[in-house]
């Protein structure tokens, strides 16, 4: 596909990165010459120095011809603006980074009014994300797919922890719930277990079950505990804002801390919590607040070096679940190693979503067999689950027994929804038209529901 | 830096050799000549190349230094092992002068030691102008075009291989650009090899002539170059034709997509045609009295302005005998030579406006101190970058002409000689003046200079950067400290190990 890319900034470098591996044409615009020699040292893209609301500009980058525009400058209204003028131009998809919160509201005027095909809010996403997070706190990260309905937890085994020392063929006979095992990193190595793989102490698991089962599994687990009631938060950004309202919904009280006066003038007028004016890096300000007895501590400033001290210093402090946003995932093992497992980033966000939709855009206009509906990435960004809905029977992969299946390695299905019904598939399943599959792999740049087959 | 990838893509380029070698391996059975110099090379070469590429490594990833390194190693590469069927021959003996005429070759010099060319197997002379071809266009862009290498490294394979300070890209993807530049250069050949079959000339000949053409090489396979042939039909297409490949073979894609503007604001293109026909008129005027008629008079001149200045190096005329003003006006156009991205060698003539602009903005810098200048090429500001790197460059290439000239002196030539020697293979055109001009050539010159001058070839074709990197003490001494730092850390591993043999080490720290 052809695809012109408007700010070369963080997010705008790993999306190249990212799509100009799966082999689409890109068309980079950017103000700054030297982003755009340093972008196309890293991958194989086109640079084109300017405005990218600048119809001059963007008929340069073959606006009229391109498939796809994405806007993703640090000005909504230019991206709002660029994503416009290019469909005027004749582009076919477009989408518009947009994070100011007044216009975020305004999503669907944008859709249907000014033509954007999608728009990414990287600061909700965030917050939908930590929310996501603070239901399950004993777990490192969680996911959902088809709207709730499957959720994707990881965690790490413990010595003592019901699983461990475990082989995967008999998990069913000892739990009750149905969830399955989709990956294990050990010794950094990942692995797509079969049934005869045993669990170790130390192991990261991800495991797939649907959403009634999966409280009822953490306690069998031994990981269940009681939900959170009260957080501290760092950092009063546009991502507290959102999270702010989600938070005051599910009645969790919340303490923010923010240095700008402004900002903390603003959220105390929208919020009925505690807004404190002061600098989070303090320690006294942190343990005055209760960082001890906090049920979960989230550091979402702006700057990713505090974030990632204060965190490191609440752990060491505090038993509740630690949240930390970071916005460059480059250290993200780093992170790790130092024991911070829910690391959370806006960009990292922002790129599944985006890569999601050019996959899907991408898809449709090959055929019309499957759709992918979601993307996400789990165990450090190595593994990738896409969810596809089944549009139509296909030879070789529907009303056929999984274990029948010609499937390439590496590659596990991890869930089925059926009638709104998700169902942890065995042997003897079949995949059925109209479905929603959940597929789970290492390899990357899948399209259509067909890769998984061997051919 | 990453050495594995680097042999591996070196095993690419040398299997691809060994591709092109089957041509001239054609050429030989259909004149019942020996294949058997083809076939030892195609030999050497798959034996070598194959156990490169099969070892494909693990990372795949090239930085700038990787990607010169690759494109200065492949060059040297191919000039060797392209060498094998001259000595295996016997056309050339000596191994070291069959490396000058590949690497004259393939560099698109046309420099020959050759004296007696046209009782030399067809074969030969076939892969001799074929490397022109191969070389004119690079046989990286080659790889690329063909080969789906994945990552946006490749970028720096093309910026190290493709002359002239320019974009590089036509289109976002790599292999794209690559395919469309090697698309034109095909058609522009055969488009040639048609036109000089209609002039007259056989199937043999018209492909050779045709390659050495496009490659704007200028090896020959009569002894008296494009003269010997006595066809002024054949002298006005070849001399067009080398003035189109002299041009930026950006402004052909330009034209197939209709961007007209793109064209009409090209700075480099207007120069480059002014700067022909103001040399052709001035040799013409200069030279009138030595013909006969007016319109050999014009023919000899426009073809000698663009023989030179497309850094071809055909001959129609002995430019030795000419008035001095006819040949200083020849050695300034060797020197320019053609358009950034076309086939041509040199200085290149955008880089020569460049170097003229911002001389000029340092003067209007001493007048007025404070002032800010901005350079400008087809109308749209210039990078400082850009204009401090062609100074730059234009630097290293004086320095490197006065050493080698100062070098080859040894022989004993004049300094005529010596300088348009080094000069002509620097800027990779061929002929030089006095003993190296049109009608002489390279072979009095020592083993060593021959050598010297095969490099300086080299040298000019990559433009210097890539082969300095490659000969610099800096890029080696680097990679012989982090083998020492390897061998430091197993030993320190093994020790460790040793100590905490009954321990359990958690495997990740190993």
């Amino acid at each position: 596909m052809q695809i012109i890319i408007i700010g070369g900034g963080t997010v705008g470098a790993a999306i190249c990165k990212q799509l100009a591996a799966e082999g689409h044409s890109i068309t980079v615009i950017d103000t700054d010459q030297s982003i755009l020699n340093e972008i196309s040292n890293i991958c194989d893209i086109f640079g084109i120095a300017g405005n990218g609301a600048d119809v001059a500009v963007l008929r340069e980058a073959g606006a009229e011809k391109a498939d796809l525009l994405i806007a993703l400058t640090l000005s909504d209204e230019i991206n709002i603006l660029a994503c416009a003028a290019a469909k005027k131009l004749g582009a076919k998809h477009t989408i518009a980074r947009v994070r100011t919160p007044e216009y975020a509201e305004l999503m669907n005027f944008m859709r249907e009014e000014m033509n954007l095909s999608f728009t990414v809010n990287p600061d909700l996403a965030v917050a939908k994300a930590i929310h996501r997070m603070l239901r399950f706190p004993s777990v490192a990260k969680v996911d959902t797919f088809s709207h709730g309905r499957v959720e994707f937890v990881e965690f790490t085994i413990t010595k003592n922890a019901p699983l461990c020392g475990k082989k995967l063929i008999d998990l069913r006979g000892i739990f009750h719930y149905g969830f399955l095992v989709c990956a294990v990193l050990r010794d950094e190595i990942i692995y797509i277990p079969s049934g005869d793989f045993y669990l170790e102490a130390g192991d990261e698991v991800c495991i797939t079950a649907s959403e009634e089962d999966l409280p009822h599994l953490l306690k069998e687990f031994g990981l269940y505990s009681d939900p959170v009631k009260n957080v501290l938060i760092v950092g009063g950004g546009r991502t507290t804002y959102y999270l702010q309202k989600m938070l005051h919904q599910s009645k969790i009280k919340m303490t923010i801390i923010e240095k700008d006066k402004v900002r903390c003038r603003e959220l105390a007028e929208r919020c009925p919590c505690t807004v404190i004016c002061d600098n989070g890096t303090k320690q006294e300000l942190l343990l005055e607040e209760g960082l001890e007895q906090i049920d979960a501590f989230l550091a979402i400033s702006d700057s990713d070096e505090e974030n990632v001290l204060i965190s490191m210093y609440a752990q060491t402090v505090s038993s509740g679940k630690i949240i930390t946003r970071v916005n460059s995932m480059s250290y993200a093992e780093l992170f790790r190693e130092v024991g911070l497992d829910s690391i959370i980033s806006p960009q990292t966000s922002t790129v599944y979503n985006i890569v999601r939709y050019v996959r899907a855009v991408a898809n449709a206009s090959s055929n019309e067999t499957s759709e992918i509906e979601s993307l996400s990435r789990f165990m450090n960004d190595r593994m990738e689950a896409l969810e596809f809905r089944i549009k139509k029977d296909i030879e070789g992969l529907t009303n056929i027994p999984l274990r029948l299946l010609q499937k390439r390695h590496g590659i596990l299905i991890a869930c089925i929804v059926r009638n709104n019904r998700v169902m942890i598939p065995y042997g003897n399943d079949e995949i059925y038209s109209g479905d929603i599959v959940i597929i789970v792999t290492a390899q990357g740049q899948m399209k259509n529901i067909k890769d998984i087959l061997r051919i | 830096m990453n050495v594995k990838m680097i042999r591996y893509l070196l095993g690419i380029i040398l299997l691809i050799e060994a591709g092109l070698l089957l041509f001239p391996l054609l050429v030989a059975l259909l004149y019942g000549e020996s294949i058997r110099p083809f076939l030892i090379t195609i030999g050497i070469l798959i034996l070598i190349s194959v156990p490169f590429i099969i070892l494909k490594p693990q990372n795949t990833q090239i930085y700038t230094k990787e990607g010169f390194i690759c494109v200065a190693g492949a060059w040297l590469l191919m000039s060797v092992f392209g060498a094998i069927p001259f000595v295996a021959s016997g056309t050339i003996p000596n191994f070291i002068s069959a490396f000058f005429e590949t690497a004259s070759g393939f560099t698109t010099t046309g420099a020959s030691i050759l004296t007696e060319i046209e009782s030399l197997p067809k074969s030969i002379l076939f892969w001799r102008s074929f490397t022109h071809w191969i070389g004119g266009m690079g046989v990286l862009v080659f790889m690329l075009a063909i080969l789906p290498l994945a990552g946006g490294q490749t970028m720096y394979l093309m910026r190290a291989e493709v002359p002239g300070p320019t974009k590089g890209k036509l289109v976002p993807k790599m292999q794209n650009s690559a395919l469309i530049l090697y698309g034109i250069y095909v058609v522009m050949t055969v488009l040639l090899f048609f036109i000089l079959l209609l002039c007259g000339m056989d199937a043999y000949h018209a492909s050779v002539n045709a390659f050495a053409t496009a490659g704007t090489g200028g090896f020959s396979v009569l002894n008296n170059s494009i003269a010997g042939y006595n066809n002024p039909a054949v002298e006005w297409v070849i001399a067009i034709f080398m003035l189109l490949f002299g041009i930026n073979f950006n402004l052909y894609y330009f034209m197939i997509i209709k961007r007209w503007s793109e064209i009409r604001k090209n700075e480099e293109l207007y120069t480059f045609l002014a700067i022909c026909l103001i040399s052709t008129v001035a040799i013409a005027a200069n030279t009138w009295k030595l013909f006969e008629n007016a319109g050999d008079c014009i023919r000899t001149a426009f073809f000698q302005v663009t023989t030179i200045i497309s850094t071809c190096g055909f001959a129609t005329a002995d430019f030795n005998l000419w008035p001095a003003l006819s040949q200083s006006i020849l050695i300034l156009l060797m020197l320019m030579g053609s358009c950034a991205g076309s086939t041509a060698g040199g200085l290149k003539i955008s880089r020569v406006i460049l170097i003229c602009k911002g001389t000029l903005r340092e003067i209007r810098h001493v007048l007025r101190p404070k002032s800010v200048n901005v350079v400008r090429l087809d109308g749209e500001p210039v990078e400082e970058d850009v204009v401090r790197s062609a100074i730059g460059y234009l630097a290293l290439y004086l320095l490197l002409l006065v050493f080698t000239t100062f070098i080859i002196s040894i022989d004993g030539y004049s300094l005529e000689t010596n300088l348009t020697a080094t000069i002509a293979c620097l800027n990779n055109i061929g002929p030089g003046l006095k003993e190296v001009g049109p009608t002489g050539n390279f072979s009095g010159y020592s083993l060593f200079s021959q050598f010297l001058l095969a490099l300086n070839m080299l040298f000019g074709r990559l433009e210097i950067m890539p082969m300095m990197i490659l000969f610099s003490p800096f890029t080696w001494k680097k990679i012989r400290e982090q083998k020492k730092l390897a061998r430091k850390r197993k030993l320190n591993q093994l020790k460790k190990q040793d100590l905490k043999s009954d321990e359990t080490i958690p495997k990740k720290y190993w």
